[in-house]
């Protein structure tokens, strides 16, 4: 390994830079990530008090039965597709700009999958009976309802979990021999261990490439169909301003513009905190950030189609819960999300902005936001104009529940910025062939993976 | 073996008239005619249900457990744009009341929805709530049209002074923190009666006006009437049979002056209780 | 008669599980005052809920059983006949009892929650006396040394006062009063209509006349809420049920604020407070002048109708229509109720309504006589303000120096310009015999718990008994919650104390053998008296359980003779005396739930939502919308609400169902003492209440007080239940075009379901 390394002093410079993120962050680092774990702590001391009394404290009612669990819950699924989305995608679409940033993109799909998996947890009246959704033999001969869409939730999230955990670490697994062969101390443990023995060689990594691109090939459906069941969830159900058709590729197309949205965030934080201004470059952001844009006009699409669905429907309760969404108490919220979710991104529009970090940190926060409350006027909003007048009133999420969703980004941040510091968040091995394709063919459009297959051996036979 | 068995029922599960079969489905008939409001039966569903009260500070989060509540509009539908109302500042028609329980719908929207299977259809035609069952989801809730469904935010049976325990009913539990409930028709009772048939030999079979819910038995006026709707004789079925109301209809198709409907019926849920028409003088 | 359909639906299970309590005299252990009897071989300890099998139980007790007793319940002067319901020992739900042709097995709210009244945890569990200033907890045997030294003896100057009563109570205490040499017996309860019952008296010859609403083609109720407080709620529902099939009844309601009885009605009218008679006297003008009118027209009737229409509120053409309909529906009844006549002309304004029966004929077709009872002593007594003024002045000059309250609160529910506390502590010794620590009874010095209703042996009449000569039977259905030597029957310390003083009492050892005793004399009085039904049973136990299983009796009534009404001139002031800054009348309006307040310890009927306005576990004061936009009020505003008499303040409800110059505060609420579920909760109305009385009979005018409004603080929340501190069961009052509640006319209904 080392003497392939030194034949190519940039690529010698990828590994100092990224190995350098594991050990020396920028001071801010540590401030965020305090500040990350006290929000856990204020949102875990809520829970604890929520479990005690009951979940009455969280200010949920009849006709509120869901509130921002649910919305939280479908907020963080949502983001968890965006890494999918760069990581398969645009790894099958051969887009070569994906290669210094989908290694986040793919630990913040973990990540937000498995802070969207504490929701239910947390939203269910008698948590120590949650495995009951599961369909495991029993005496009592007890089987979980299958028709129901929680369940389907429970498959697809534990699905999605699993095989984008894995997705992330077999493409961590060259990364992981490189710091293997650095690192000292528990840390070289940790990386002897997971690395599984990679020696990089020609087979290996052959083996590794067709196992990545079918995970990618299998993620890409897998991801459509986990949101389309999330959305299920309210489609499948008979409030009006939940049954709508359309709801699962406005799903989709809502979860891939909120995570692209998460993506821009966090390429800007790790930017700065791990000082990877040589790797995520204006260029890229620029390409990301056209990208969130063409997602923003397919869900913008959805969202007035589904509108005008309704409007057109002259369906009595669907036109009055429309029309309490921008007049009655929520419209606030609804107003908000139209204007951070719907106008904002037309600032895009321009490549002063795209290029922009600070702008695009910003713009990304602003649509981030706009999206949760998007999520959160799915589930509200139709609940106090449902179908019985006299339980229709407005609820605001109590102190409990904001606690609980500020926690939530707490623990999402937390966990992404300790994976950044003991796991390469940046691959290097990609990185690294994006370097020697341009170095070899220019700025010539990137060869097929045969081509780059071949030209690996034939590296490799070389050094043997 | 359990899943053989799930297989089995899985066709059954999809049939439209599951029960249909089965000698007993109990309804219900509620005549807003009679109905004035007084709220009796409210008291009385409190009692023999184990219904706590819950306090100010809860009633003014939402959190009354309420089975049975009274509706109270004012304002004069539609249809009853033939009243001969004029315009007045005072509601001179009086108001609009109406009991509103678990309608005890035969295609439930809560049912498919719950993901352990925690409410179905039981065979007499009641959407059972299993609460030991209940994991407390609270999709059935967010799903049900009326609303009827009431969620254990708290534990309330702690909270009750002595003596007071003393006056539950030993017929059915004290609900638990994080479980969903809702009106049962009194099926204990139901099961009281149809357990004293069965004592007496006879299955499938109780005869009318053996078993009361406790609402229609305090109602002062009459206005709720319960029993088999299968059984030709009972009162329930020839008050639906006058008001020509019949299951498996999404639509009742009036002859006029007919005045039993169901509530949200255009949404096909199927419920098992059915209205009449609140009546005024127009002549008044 | 008018029940033809409410033929009642006891199965033959149940009836069978009503089999009363065989003779359980075996099993009494008594001493000279207290001790009831062993009703239930199950023992009930306080907080161990252990259960002493019995060696030999009686085969009607059994686990998991249940078993049901008639009784009667208590809870307001209706006393409804119950079955109630037990398990393993304790009582757990209480239903009508479908023979009684009081209630024909209903109940109302507030029958239904009188359990909690009896599992309160606030109820008084030991004797309390005034040490120091203070009440402090005693033992019994200290409370009866101190009852005898003040209660043993003559005394003239003794005053008595109790809530309304009848039976055998009554009896009881009427026969300590005598044999005390005081004449001074005080009843007191604040909803029955005592000036309407004086009206009745003196027209119709009957203070509470029978009344067949089945029959009646049109009722005109000047404010009488009969299905909600008035006389007997459930009795009165249930022939409304009957008045409501085809042929339909027409139902027009005449009040200031909607009562429940008004959102019934056909066409609710809204009218100036204190202008009934002036209307019920037009109409009786117009209808003696229309030519259709073919009845006996009486007296002077030369009325302005523009004046009337004016001062009522009510326009011509309604007045017209009204006419129309009264000639035209004709049997009709007309009632009136407390809003017509809580006015110094209350009075005058009931002649003037219950005249219009005479003139249209309805004497003697909904309006029934009664026989002269058999047993005067038994009939229930439903005082008034009346004498509870009597009872307040009579402490307040030094007539009385003892004061014994039972079954009635003077301290919560007199006005302040009674100054009914000052008065109460003038007497040199009060006494309270209590269930619960109300204001009454914390301001006593001697405090004596007494058991619930549905622990002591005793009889009453109902207020409406639908039938003459119905005696309602009351055994305990359990025994003491808190077990023996806590609670006492208020019965049982009465013998106790009456045998002191006159020894004829002395042959009873309890109450209960008291009232067996009564009732077995009574047994050649009685129609169809029971016999014995089981083999070995000598008759005695047989009429016994009989009687007990059946929860009343019926005695041999002398036929009614005719009504013989007599229409006395009626005299109504004209115009209203000018209110000058105090621009509103105040309705202080009663309610199916919290009653008068007594209520207000129960947390059913806390959270039972107000019928009309929704409101839980508060007091709130109802303003018209457009009165409210004028003073610039929403729901949940505070407001002051000022009389001459004091001031309150309170919550508004904008609510469209009252006159646009009436207020409405509820009555209820506003304890200071009651318990953990009343205190502090709310206001109380009859705390501003101005002094004005009805000129005729004495009786405070409750409608008369004119009030001000300013508002103190805008509410806060607006989309929530909660608006500002007052918390509504739905803020809704639209069915937004669902049909929830579809409605159709009463002619096609009349068409399609007549009989015939």
């Amino acid at each position: 390994m080392s003497d392939f390394k030194m034949k190519d002093i940039a690529w010698a410079k990828i590994n100092e830079d990224v190995l350098a993120s594991l050990e020396s962050p920028r001071k801010a680092f540590w401030i965020v990530l305090a500040v990350c774990f006290a929000l856990v702590l204020c949102g875990a001391a809520a829970e604890i008090y929520q479990y005690n009394e009951g979940l009455g404290v969280a200010l949920m009612n009849n006709p509120h039965y869901w509130q921002t669990y649910i919305s939280n819950f479908v907020f963080w699924i949502g983001m968890s597709h965006s890494g999918t989305l760069l990581s398969a995608i645009l790894l099958l679409t051969q887009a070569d700009w994906r290669k210094p940033i989908y290694r986040f993109a793919e630990a913040m799909t973990f990540f937000s999958i498995a802070t969207a998996a504490i929701f239910p947890v947390i939203h269910i009246g008698r948590v120590w009976d949650m495995y009951w959704v599961l369909p495991y033999p029993n005496q009592h001969a007890i089987w979980p309802n299958f028709r129901s869409p929680l369940l389907w939730d429970a498959f697809a999230i534990t699905t999605y979990a699993t095989s984008s955990a894995l997705f992330l670490y077999i493409g961590m697994i060259p990364d992981l021999a490189i710091c293997r062969d650095k690192a000292k101390g528990w840390r070289k443990k940790l990386y002897t261990a997971m690395s599984l023995g990679w020696m990089g060689r020609a087979t290996e990594w052959i083996a590794f490439q067709k196992t990545y691109v079918l995970m990618a090939c299998f993620l890409v459906p897998l991801a459509v169909s986990v949101h389309s069941i999330v959305a299920s969830d309210f489609a499948m159900s008979m409030m009006p301003g939940w049954h709508v058709t359309s709801f699962p590729p406005y799903f989709v197309a809502g979860a891939l513009y909120s995570g692209c949205a998460a993506i821009i965030t966090l390429f800007v934080l790790l930017r700065y905190l791990f000082k990877f201004e040589a790797y995520m470059t204006p260029e890229i952001m620029d390409k990301t950030a056209r990208l969130t844009f063409a997602i923003a006009m397919a869900w913008n699409f959805l969202n007035l189609s589904e509108y005008a669905s309704i409007w057109y429907s002259h369906d009595m309760f669907e036109h009055e819960m429309l029309i309490d969404k921008f007049t009655g108490p929520y419209a606030g919220v609804v107003w908000t999300m139209l204007f951070c979710a719907t106008i904002v991104p037309f600032a895009m529009a321009w490549k002063k902005v795209r290029v922009n970090m600070w702008a695009m940190f910003v713009i990304s926060l602003l649509i981030q936001l706009g999206m949760w409350l998007e999520r959160f006027q799915i589930v509200s909003p139709p609940l106090a104009s449902n179908h019985e007048p006299w339980t229709q009133v407005a609820v605001w999420p109590g102190l409990v529940q904001m606690t609980i969703t500020a926690a939530s980004f707490g623990w999402f941040t937390m966990l992404f910025l300790i994976f950044c510091k003991v796991f390469p968040s940046v691959s290097m091995y990609e990185v690294k062939e994006m370097v020697y394709h341009r170095n070899k063919h220019g700025k010539k459009k990137l060869q097929d993976l045969e081509k780059i297959k071949d030209d690996m051996i034939k590296t490799e036979e070389g050094l043997s | 073996m359990s899943l053989s068995r799930m297989l089995e029922n899985w066709s059954r599960l999809n049939q439209r008239d599951y029960y249909k079969d089965e000698p007993i489905m109990w309804g219900m008939s509620i005549d807003l005619n009679k109905c004035t409001g007084c709220a009796s039966c409210v008291t009385a569903c409190y009692a023999e249900n184990n219904i706590p009260a819950v306090g100010k500070e809860k009633c003014a989060t939402g959190h009354t457990m309420h089975w049975l509540r009274i509706e109270r509009y004012w304002d004069l539908p539609e249809s009853e744009a033939d009243l001969a109302v004029e315009e007045s500042e005072y509601p001179e028609r009086g108001a609009h009341f109406a009991p509103m329980m678990c309608q005890q719908c035969n295609h439930a929207p809560c049912e498919p929805v719950c993901p352990v299977a925690a409410t179905y259809h039981n065979p007499d035609g009641l959407n059972a709530q299993v609460y030991n069952r209940c994991i407390g989801s609270r999709y059935c809730g967010t799903n049900c049209p009326f609303k009827v469904r009431y969620f254990n935010f708290f534990d309330y049976s702690e909270d009750i002074p002595h003596p007071m325990e003393m006056l539950l009913n030993p017929d059915l539990t004290v609900r638990s923190k994080g479980v969903m409930e809702k009106c049962t028709f009194c099926v204990q009772r139901l099961r009281n009666a149809k357990g004293d048939q069965a004592d007496k030999g006879i299955r499938g079979h109780v005869e009318d006006g053996a078993v009361q819910t406790a609402c229609q038995q305090s109602c002062p006026t009459e206005a709720i009437v319960f029993g088999n709707l299968k059984d030709s004789e009972s009162k329930v079925s020839k008050a639906w049979e006058d008001h020509n109301v019949e299951l498996n209809r999404h639509e009742q198709f009036h002859e006029e002056g007919e005045r039993g409907y169901r509530v949200f019926e255009e949404l096909n849920v199927e419920p098992s209780v059915m209205y009449l028409d609140r009546v005024r003088d127009t002549n008044a | 008669m008018s029940q033809k359909n409410a033929k009642n639906e006891l199965s033959r299970r149940t009836f069978l599980k009503a089999m009363g309590l065989t003779s359980a005299g075996s099993a009494l252990a008594l001493t000279g005052c207290g001790d009831t009897d062993i009703i239930n071989q199950v023992d009930l300890e306080v907080r161990k809920e252990k259960v002493l099998p019995a060696v030999d139980p009686l085969d009607f007790v059994r686990p998991g059983r249940e078993v049901h007793y008639a009784s009667t319940c208590r809870q307001c002067p209706a006393n409804c006949n119950i079955h109630a319901k037990t398990r393993e020992g304790r009582v757990i739900k209480l239903e009508g009892n479908p023979t009684s042709s009081t209630n024909w097995g209903r109940m109302c709210a507030m029958g239904q929650a009188g359990l909690q009244g009896h599992y309160n945890p606030d109820r008084l569990t030991k004797p309390m006396v005034r040490k120091g200033g203070k009440l402090v907890e005693t033992t019994w045997a200290e409370a009866e040394t101190l009852l005898k030294k003040y209660l043993g003896k003559k005394n003239a100057k003794l005053a008595w006062l109790s809530g309304a009563t009848s039976g055998h109570q009554a009896v009881i205490t009427k026969a300590y009063l005598d044999a005390a040499g005081s004449q001074n017996h005080f009843v007191f309860d604040t909803v029955p209509p005592s000036v309407g019952l004086a009206a009745n008296e003196k027209m119709f010859g009957h203070a509470i006349p029978k009344y067949d609403f089945d029959k009646a083609k049109l009722i005109v109720s000047f404010g009488a809420d009969f299905l909600g407080t008035w006389l007997s709620p459930v009795q009165f529902g249930a022939q409304y049920g009957q008045f409501r099939n085809a042929p339909r009844g027409t139902l027009v309601q005449i009040e200031p604020k909607m009562t429940l009885t008004g959102s019934n009605a056909d066409r609710w009218i809204a009218i100036k407070p204190g202008t009934e008679g002036h209307l019920a006297l037009a109409l009786a003008s117009l209808i003696a002048k229309d030519s259709n009118f073919k009845g006996k027209k009486i007296g002077n009737l030369d009325v302005d109708i523009e004046a009337t229409s004016a001062a009522t509120g009510v326009s011509i053409e309604r007045m017209h229509k009204l006419r129309d309909m009264l000639i035209a529906q004709s049997p009709s009844l007309i009632l009136s109720g407390n809003s017509a006549e809580g006015f110094a002309h209350g009075s005058q304004a009931a002649n003037a309504i219950l005249m219009l029966n005479i003139m249209l004929g309805n004497v003697g077709e909904t309006i029934l006589p009664r026989s002269k009872p058999a047993f005067e002593d038994l009939q229930p007594q439903l005082g008034g303000w009346a004498e509870m003024k009597a009872f307040i002045d009579g402490l307040a000059d030094g007539s009385f120096d003892t004061a014994v309250v039972y079954g009635s609160n003077p301290l919560f529910q007199a006005p302040d310009f009674m100054k009914a506390d000052e008065a109460f502590a003038k007497a040199k010794m009060r006494i309270a015999f209590s269930m619960f620590p109300d204001e009454t009874t914390m301001a006593c010095d001697l405090v004596l718990p007494v058991h619930s209703y549905l622990e002591e042996w005793n009889t009453s009449v109902p207020a409406y008994a639908a039938d003459d000569g119905h005696l309602n039977i009351q055994q305990p259905v359990m025994n003491p919650v808190f077990g023996k030597g806590s609670t006492y029957a208020y019965g049982d310390i009465m013998l106790g104390l009456v045998s002191e003083l006159d020894a004829t009492f002395k042959n009873w050892d309890s109450y209960g053998a008291y009232i067996r005793d009564a009732l077995a004399t009574m047994k050649p009085t009685l129609v169809n008296p029971p016999k014995a039904t089981v083999a070995g049973q000598t008759d005695e136990e047989g009429f016994m359980q009989g009687v007990l299983a059946a929860g009343f009796v019926q005695t041999k009534e002398a036929k009614a003779s005719p009504i013989n009404a007599k229409a006395s001139s009626v005299n109504l002031p004209q115009g209203e005396a000018e209110g000058g800054k105090y621009a509103y009348h105040l309705v202080p309006s009663a309610r199916m739930g919290l009653y008068d307040g007594r209520f207000a310890n129960i947390p059913w009927l806390q959270e039972l939502p107000d019928q009309l306005a929704a409101v839980v576990w508060d007091s709130w004061v109802e303003i018209h919308p457009k009165t409210a936009e004028k003073l610039g009020l929403i729901t949940g505003d505070k407001v002051k609400v000022t009389s001459e008499a004091g001031s309150l303040e309170v919550s508004v409800f904008v609510f469209p169902g009252i006159h646009e110059e009436t207020i409405a505060i509820p009555l209820g609420q506003g304890h200071t003492e009651f318990g953990r579920y009343a205190k502090g909760v709310g206001v109380n109305p009859h705390k501003i209440l101005t002094p004005v009385f009805d000129e005729e009979t004495g009786e405070l005018a409750t409608h008369a007080t004119k009030v001000s409004i300013t508002k103190i603080a805008n509410r806060g929340d607006v989309d929530t239940r909660k608006h500002g501190d007052l918390v509504l069961e739905s803020i809704q009052t639209s069915q937004k075009g669902r049909e929830i509640v579809k409605s159709v006319s009463a002619k096609d209904f009349d068409h399609n379901e007549g009989e015939g």
